[in-house]
């Protein structure tokens, strides 16, 4: 089960909430990069089939191409899924915490989370050294490898500021659970998941409009 | 040096556990896990140096750019339109049978699961699109609400389908077969469906009167509609078939194509927007969890954990049909608390290699675990795909749409029962095909 957070975080004035906006832009431009990128990689394809088979010019480096161009979708959207909660976790058991055991446990994990990647800064970090220092090149065209491998731990410190955006924000929520909610995504029931659902497939308007049947879900039957 | 290896593989998957079940992300709790694991075997500086190649190095392998073509076909699907005439050729050629409506949503959101992934989507396109119809036609709503949520989940077999590739990329098996493989047994499902609704409507015409009186001409008119599904078909299959585009050039043709004809039916530029969006953030998803799965999986390849666990169920004294039996046990009882690319991802390294040790074959286990994570999202307490289709029709009870289901999750169990009686059903096409 998936979580996402409300589209445009708080309207709140405080510093702490401030600084999530400007954060979240960065992070929405990133994504928006990782799309223009699936975009390139699908017209790069339609283009080296035609080419290929229509007048027999391949692309010259073509699967290099989409191998180093790989890196920006597999790691530039990580924060911004992260800040929505798009990341993959089981979340019936959590749904069932009250406030304040919920923000610890939230807490926690995020926590585990920051751990995580600030050792994979460190270690990406040293894998990207290597391949500058040794000049590593892709076999077909030897196009320098160490780009791609520098946007690891650079997607990786992004991640890092969300991280600890959100140790901050569970922490403050743990201290006073009923503050405004700041910088965190919040659990989603079933409902909330449908409507989703039904907003990626039939648009907005859809959205609004579902209606979930409520008395099944309260006394179990109807 | 540290701990035995097999002993700390198995405190590393008891942690995974308790660090999924307390809302660790999956793809943080399997990194951190694997982590230490591999710390824990061989020490610090060696361990973490191993785990910081893996992310660049398991992220961008060429064979797994497919999957952000296949999840922006899914995201364009619905603005080609492609629904509503998929829909209308289906009635008119097939609606004379008992329960015709019925049937024939069965069958259009098997041709439109061929130009999408996701089941969810199916389903709540075909709410919209078949139920309106079906009810005007005095159909049962229990029925019609049952059909849409289950039809929706034919849309991860046949391909082009994000999460076969997933399990072929994670058990190092080849994409196309499984992609291919996963085509038959998406028929058999659909055709199992539809005898199951033609019987009880035969035994019932209450339940779905048919729809006929279509004269030849009205039959031919509504086949153009169909064709972007042929075509999206006939890419995919062709490329791979013959060899003529590797999957991600005919997953990037496919998208192209759909796009295309999503233009031609209207689509502004702010929903390409949106749909490009919500495939960069899916894919990345994707892309973060298999790199974490993959710390863990080099974790539990030092331990030799999957080795023992293989060699522990080979020593049961249960015939293999019986063992396979109670792991899609396992899976039903997953499934009702993790999505099916969590649970695949969770467990396959650990099962996937026992299920070999017992002689099974790698593209049927992948085509019968996803069938299985399928019937979760129409069973409770999630069924995701019900709730989806009470969303779009909150005048259709939750509790009618989840009594609908039952004689298609009755029709589910049939259907796995076939691909373990013949497995053939699964292996034929890929086996033809590919050699």
């Amino acid at each position: 089960m998936t979580a996402k957070t409300l589209p445009n975080g708080s309207t709140s004035g405080s510093a702490f909430a401030t600084f999530d906006r400007g954060f979240s832009k960065i992070e929405d431009f990133l994504n928006g990069i990782s799309a223009l990128a699936i975009f390139f990689v699908m017209l790069l394809g339609v283009t080296q089939v035609l080419s290929r088979k229509l007048l027999n010019i391949p692309i010259p480096g073509y699967i290099d191409f989409i191998e180093q161009s790989m890196v920006i979708f597999a790691f530039f959207g990580i924060a911004y899924c992260q800040r929505l909660g798009g990341h993959v976790r089981m979340d019936l058991f959590m749904a069932k915490f009250s406030a304040r055991p919920l923000y610890f446990f939230e807490a926690i994990a995020t926590l585990v989370g920051l751990f995580a990647i600030t050792v994979l800064i460190e270690t990406s970090w040293l894998h990207f050294l290597r391949a500058y220092q040794l000049g590593d090149s892709t076999i077909d065209i030897g196009i320098p490898i160490w780009p791609a491998k520098l946007v690891v731990p650079l997607a990786f410190s992004i991640l890092w500021i969300r991280f600890a955006l959100q140790l901050i924000g569970f922490t403050r929520l743990f201290v006073n659970p009923n503050a405004e909610i700041i910088a965190v995504p919040v659990i989603e029931d079933v409902t909330a998941l449908a409507r989703h659902e039904i907003e990626d497939a039939l648009g907005e308007e859809a959205a609004k409009q579902a209606k979930f049947d409520e008395t099944y879900r309260k006394t179990g039957k109807k | 040096m540290g701990l035995d290896p097999l002993l700390s593989g198995i405190i590393g998957m008891g942690f995974l556990v308790v660090m999924v079940f307390f809302g660790v992300r999956v793809y943080i709790a399997a990194t951190v896990v694997g982590m230490l694991g591999i710390v824990s075997i061989i020490g610090w500086d060696a361990g973490t140096g191993i785990v910081g190649t893996i992310p660049h190095s398991k992220a961008t392998l060429y064979s797994l750019s497919v999957l952000p073509m296949f999840i922006l076909i899914g995201f364009l699907a619905f603005h080609a339109g492609i629904t509503t005439s998929a829909f209308e050729a289906a009635k008119r050629w097939i609606g004379w049978v008992p329960g015709g409506l019925a049937v024939a949503t069965v069958f259009s959101a098997a041709g439109f699961a061929a130009v999408s992934g996701a089941s969810t989507a199916t389903a709540a396109v075909f709410s919209r699109v078949a139920i309106p119809e079906m009810l005007d036609n005095g159909y049962d709503k229990r029925l019609a609400a049952g059909v849409v949520a289950a039809a929706g989940t034919l849309a991860s077999l046949i391909p082009p389908s994000a999460i076969l590739v997933i399990y072929a990329i994670i058990v190092e098996q080849s994409v196309g077969a499984l992609l291919l493989a996963g085509f038959v047994p998406g028929i058999v499902s659909a055709l199992v469906y539809a005898l199951i609704i033609m019987g009880r409507a035969a035994a019932n015409p209450k339940l779905g009167p048919p729809v006929g009186g279509f004269t030849m001409k009205q039959k031919m008119q509504s086949l153009p509609g169909t064709l972007p599904i042929i075509a999206v078909i006939a890419i995919i299959f062709s490329a791979i078939y013959g060899g003529w585009a590797t999957p991600t050039e005919a997953g990037a043709l496919g998208a192209f194509v759909v796009l295309i004809l999503a233009f031609f039916h209207g689509m502004r530029t702010k929903a390409l927007k949106d749909a490009l969006f919500e495939t960069a953030k899916l894919s990345v998803m994707i892309f973060s969890i298999i790199w974490g799965v993959l710390v863990f999986v080099r974790f539990l390849g030092f331990s030799g954990l999957p080795e023992a666990f293989a060699e522990w169920i080979l020593s049961l004294p249960f015939p293999p049909t019986m063992i396979i039996v109670l792991i899609l046990c396992g899976y039903a009882v997953l499934g009702m608390f993790m999505d099916a690319i969590g649970m695949l991802l969770l467990t396959l390294p650990v099962v996937y290699p026992a299920v070999m040790g017992l002689g099974y074959d790698p593209i049927w286990f992948g085509i019968i675990v996803v069938k299985m994570a399928e019937i979760c999202l129409i069973t409770p307490p999630i069924g995701l795909n019900c709730y989806v289709v009470n969303g779009v029709r909150p005048d259709i009870p939750l509790s009618d749409v989840f009594r609908g289901i039952g004689p298609f999750f009755v029709a589910d169990v049939i259907t796995i029962g076939l691909f373990i009686a013949f497995p053939w059903l699964i292996t034929w096409l890929p086996q033809t095909m590919l050699n």
